[in-house]
């Protein structure tokens, strides 16, 4: 062989999975779409022949659809709806146990099925109302998306417990351990809530992911749970920061320096100096025997400045300064008064949107 | 004489109640009302030697601040000068003084001062006006309670009864003042020295020092904390 033939070969060999990838891609993706509508057509045939009262042959499709191979894709809400179908034809063929244990496979998928009276009889829901005892199980209905006002509104939510049971439901924050309880008492049955969107606290929830969380328990000790996670985001408009207070580097020295009692000796020392220098101005031959009365403003000059600094050493606390700094506490504290006058004020435009998130768990 | 400065002096002060009237305001501007005692020391040498001659002064004085940056206070001052030197002589004194001081920055202001002053001897009556332009530095000695200044003034214009003016008049002040709520006090030391041209060989020297005491009480809405 070649190196030319050699080289080419490697190329083929090389293609040939990855053809074969995008061949069993091209496949897939018709046959899965045509799985689903199979098993749809198969329900709606097997429904349509329990209704024509052909409910051996429903009997065939029904157990098709829940084969495990069966090579049609089943869907959850398939598959109890198969499930229930199931029960019903085989409490009219008078198999009630085995009635029973499929209505409870349709109970345990989803508690929320239930039996229309108009449509199936008294023997298939007397089956399916002994499946409902012997079964537990709870459940929490995904939330419809939704926009509120969280101070008129409600979030409405729907549970169920099969039977009667002590039922809690809460909404807990993801990441959250403790829950706001939204429900606590015993209940059968389909129930309907509402969550004023606050948390415990009082305070609107923030936005965020949340679950639903029902649990129960019976009088046997039975008990189930169940969640479901939805999210909450805000739409209001922007808010302002607040100011955040002065810091010790932006505000003055309250206290004055130990060197401020001198320096107020010396501003005394200093006026008495002054004083003096104003009798300095005198005629030399009118100075006579000196100018007493310049002595007088010197003296009351240093016992200013003694004062002063007495004061100093007493009372170390620079009053200006203390004002100041609370002027300007003062005015950042009315600067973020206002804004959170603003802030309240959007608040009160605050919508809640309930994003519904994932299938129940 | 005398009358045309008890005139200018009245219509300094009408200046500020006529401008408060002006703006609407009727009442009276802010300022001190106060009494003034001072003790005065007068030398003079005529080329023969020291006369000196000193006394207790009484008087009062009006305060008004028509504005945050100007005051007009208008002072009388009047008493006997007893002689502390031979050849000097027992003699009256009276002065009326109007001085007008507007602050130019936060730690200086200017003055002018328009004098009249009067010397009532046995033989004489010698009668003095001057018109007087100066500045005072200042500030707080103890916060909020005590203020020092100190100013220099020159008098371009001085006038004596019966001789030529001098021929350098200068004077000097240091002052402490109180000003508070509702008392205006003040303590203030002044030099004023005037030479005179020589005459007939002698030449003339001449000065009054006085320290003044000041005890008021605060009148009118007060506008600013700054004392002067």
């Amino acid at each position: 062989m070649t190196a030319r033939a050699a080289a080419s070969r490697r190329r083929c060999l090389t293609l040939v999975p990855s053809l074969a990838l995008v061949a069993l891609a091209l496949a897939w993706s018709p046959r899965r779409a045509a799985a689903q509508g199979s098993t749809a057509e198969s329900l709606a045939q097997a429904t349509k022949l329990y209704e024509d009262l052909q409910v051996e042959r429903a009997l065939v499709l029904l157990r098709q659809v829940i084969s495990p191979s069966s090579p049609f894709e089943v869907s959850h809400e398939q598959r109890v709806q198969a499930y229930t179908y199931l029960g019903a034809s085989l409490a009219i063929l008078g198999m009630r146990d085995s009635s029973i244990a499929y209505f409870r496979a349709a109970l345990e998928r989803d508690p929320f099925t239930d039996l229309d009276p108009t449509r199936f009889t008294e023997r298939e829901r007397s089956a399916f109302g002994e499946a409902r005892r012997r079964t537990l199980a709870v459940a929490a209905r995904p939330l419809l998306p939704r926009r509120i006002d969280p101070r008129t509104d409600a979030i409405p939510m729907v549970i169920v417990s099969t039977h009667a049971a002590a039922v809690h439901a809460e909404v807990v924050a993801a990441g959250d351990t403790t829950g706001v309880p939204v429900f606590d008492r015993e209940s059968e049955g389909v129930r309907e809530l509402s969550w004023n969107a606050r948390l415990a606290d009082g305070r609107i929830a923030p936005a965020g992911r949340y679950w639903l969380v029902v649990r129960g328990r019976d009088s046997t000790g039975l008990t189930d749970s169940a969640s479901v996670g939805f999210e909450l985001a805000h739409d209001l408009p922007a808010l302002e920061d607040s100011l955040l207070p002065p810091s010790e580097s932006e505000l003055l020295a309250e206290r004055w320096p130990r060197t401020s009692a001198y320096r107020q000796l010396g501003k005394g020392v200093a006026f008495a100096a002054a004083g003096l220098a104003v009798s300095a101005l005198g005629s030399g031959k009118l100075e006579g025997s000196g100018r007493p009365l310049a002595g007088g403003i010197a003296i009351a000059g240093v016992a200013a400045g003694i004062t002063g600094a007495v004061n100093r050493w007493r009372h170390p606390v620079n009053d200006a300064a203390v004002a100041t700094n609370q002027r300007r506490r003062d005015a950042i504290a009315a600067r973020n008064a206002g804004i959170a006058s603003r802030n309240a004020a959007r608040l009160a435009l605050l919508r809640i949107i309930v994003i519904p998130s994932g299938a129940p768990e | 004489m005398r009358r045309q400065w008890i005139a200018a002096a009245m219509a300094a002060l009408a200046i500020p109640c006529t401008r408060a009237a002006a703006q609407g305001r009727l009442t009276l501007p802010a300022g001190a009302v106060s009494f003034v005692t001072a003790s005065a020391d007068h030398r003079v040498d005529t080329g023969l030697g020291l006369e000196r001659s000193a006394g207790p002064l009484f008087g009062a004085q009006l305060d008004l601040e028509p504005d945050e940056r100007v005051m007009v206070s208008l002072r009388a001052l009047g008493g006997t000068l007893n002689p502390k030197t031979p050849g000097a002589e027992t003699r009256a004194v009276g002065e009326l003084a109007l001085t007008t001081r507007l602050d130019m920055v936060s730690w200086f202001r200017g003055t002018v001062t328009a004098l009249g002053r009067s010397y009532d001897g046995p033989l004489a009556r010698q009668h003095w006006s001057e018109l007087s332009l100066g500045g005072e530095g200042h500030g707080m000695l103890i916060d909020k309670l005590l203020e020092a200044s100190v100013g220099l003034s020159l008098a371009p214009v001085v006038r004596v009864s019966g001789r030529d003016g001098p021929a350098l008049a200068v004077a000097g002040l240091a002052r402490l003042r109180h000003s508070g709520e509702r008392l205006d006090l003040s303590l203030g030391y002044s030099l004023e020295r005037y030479d005179f041209a020589a005459s007939g060989g002698a030449r003339r020297v001449e000065e009054l020092s006085m320290l003044v005491f000041r005890a008021g009480l605060r009148i009118g809405a007060r506008r600013g904390d700054s004392a002067r």
